[in-house]
Parts: structure tokens; sequence; C-alpha cells
């Protein structure tokens, strides 16, 4: 699908959701901003990892919710309530 | 002290330049911000009003550089606020088709089923990160472990989940929707690859 060679594109995907974790570790500075704005700007390949990154984040959000919620229903059941 | 004394502090600032510089560069790392931080000591001269007692106008120059450093560098480099990291994380390209909302419920399943493969903690630590948006420091101090730890567990949990989730859709979306059923048969045949504690590669 792609000329790099998989190292590489695994590389890219690996910072990219570095990137994403910095993001939302309460840590994040407008230095930090910065530093992504130039991240992404220096290839397409660049920004679509990052885009990537960012859309398995947010399934990871719906996929964390609706498993926290069975995981309660199953408790829910199991300390006897409806 | 009067408008005088000010601009005795002033002077005293331009004829020790060289060497005001030369520390606070030592200090601060950059002579860059050691000129910045020195010019606005001047500017701050200029504007004159209250001063305490000068007992050493080396002393006071370079705490009152110091200072304006610090501010300096921090205004440059402050934390961002929770709506900014929201722009941040917003994608761009976000229209939605059929197709397209199909993966994204067919996605969804495999993740849901690839979370609960995590070792507990791994679970509970990134669920903690992306469900409350809980900082790593308070992930830390609930768990009691280091910020370090944190880091690599959600580190190693983010991986795995990404390698799984790319592996299981992988050519899924070539073929139509009739490849949902592959996808939740491949659920079955995924207990080989368990998410690694530790993989850091910082």
């Amino acid at each position: 699908m792609s000329d790099d060679p998989d190292g590489e594109a695994d590389a890219l995907k690996r910072d990219a959701r570095r990137w994403v974790r910095q993001l939302v570790s309460g840590e994040a500075t407008t230095a930090d901003a910065e530093a992504l704005k130039r991240w992404r700007q220096q290839s397409p390949a660049h920004e679509s990892a990052f885009t990537e990154a960012l859309r398995v984040w947010r399934g990871l959000g719906e996929g964390g919710a609706s498993l926290s919620k069975r995981m309660a229903c199953r408790c829910g059941r199991g300390a006897g309530q409806p | 002290m009067t408008e005088a004394d000010w601009a005795a502090l002033q002077r005293h600032l331009l004829a020790r330049y060289g060497e005001l510089k030369r520390r606070l560069t030592r200090y601060l790392g950059s002579s860059d911000l050691a000129s910045e931080a020195l010019h606005d000591t001047w500017l701050r001269l200029e504007r004159g009003g209250e001063l305490t007692t000068v007992r050493n106008p080396d002393t006071y120059l370079y705490s009152m550089a110091i200072n304006i450093a610090s501010n300096l560098r921090r205004a440059e480099n402050r934390r961002l606020t929770a709506s900014e990291v929201e722009a941040l994380l917003e994608i761009a390209d976000d229209a939605p088709d059929a197709a397209r909302a199909l993966e994204a419920r067919t996605e969804l399943e495999a993740l849901v089923h690839i979370i609960g493969k995590l070792p507990v903690r791994q679970q509970a630590i990134l669920l903690a990160a992306r469900l409350e948006g809980t900082p790593r420091r308070e992930i830390a101090a609930r768990f009691g472990v280091s910020e370090r730890f944190v880091q690599r567990e959600l580190q190693a949990a983010h991986d795995y989940c990404a390698a799984r989730l790319e592996e299981m859709m992988s050519g899924r979306f070539r073929s139509g929707p009739r490849e949902l059923s592959s996808v939740k048969r491949a659920f079955g045949l995924e207990r080989k690859m368990p998410a690694r504690s530790g993989t850091d590669d910082q």
C-alpha cells in the first residue's frame, strides 16, 4: 500500500499515538502544541498518521465506554440488582 | 526612592551589561533569553514607581532579570487549557457516509473486544486516561505508581489496541459489509498476542 518500509510507517504511527497521549496527559504545553504543528506539517504521511491516531483514540473512548457499561451491567446482575 | 535612583540603576545596568549578560546566560542556558530579560529589566526601570532599598545594585538587577526571564518562559510555555487540547484532538475531515458508519460500528465492536483483553491494570489506566480524562499525575497517585510507570503502561495498552485493531480491520472493507461476520470470527483467534508491560521505546 505504501512505499514506506513497514518499520518506518509503524514508527510514524507510534509517534502519532505518542503525540495524542502527550496532548491528553494533563502536562501538554503551548510549546508542545507548536511542536506538534511542526510535526504534522512535515509530510502528508505525518498528517494522516496523526488523523488516524485521533480516530483510534476516539474509538478507544467509545469502545471503553461501551465496555464499562457492559461490565457495570454484569456486576449489577451479580450484586442482585435489577 | 526617587526617579534619580531608578536612573542610577539604569546607568548601572548599562555599565555592567556585559557581566550581567554573562551571568544570566549561564543561569538561564540561553543568551537570547538573557538579552530579552535584560531588555525588559531596562524597561521596568524606565517605568519607575515604588522602589525598595537597593543594597547591592548588581544583585538587585540580576534577581530582577531572573524573575522577568522566568515569567517570559512561562508565558511562552504555559499549560494548554482543556479547550485548546479539545481543539487539537478534533478531526478535520469527518464527514460520515454509510460505508464509514458501518466501518465505525465494526471498529467499535472490535475495540470493545480488544480493550477487554488488556491486562487489568493496563485496562484501568487506559480507561482512566481515556474516559475520565484523568491527568497522568492523578492516575499515578490513584494507583500508587510513578508517572513514568503510568506513561509506560498507557503506551503499552495504546500500542497494543492500535496494532490489534489494524490487524482485525485490515482488508475488511474492501469486499463489503458481509465481512462483519469474519471480524467477529477473528475475535476468537486473537488470544495469541497479550499486551506486554514495559515495551517502552522512549
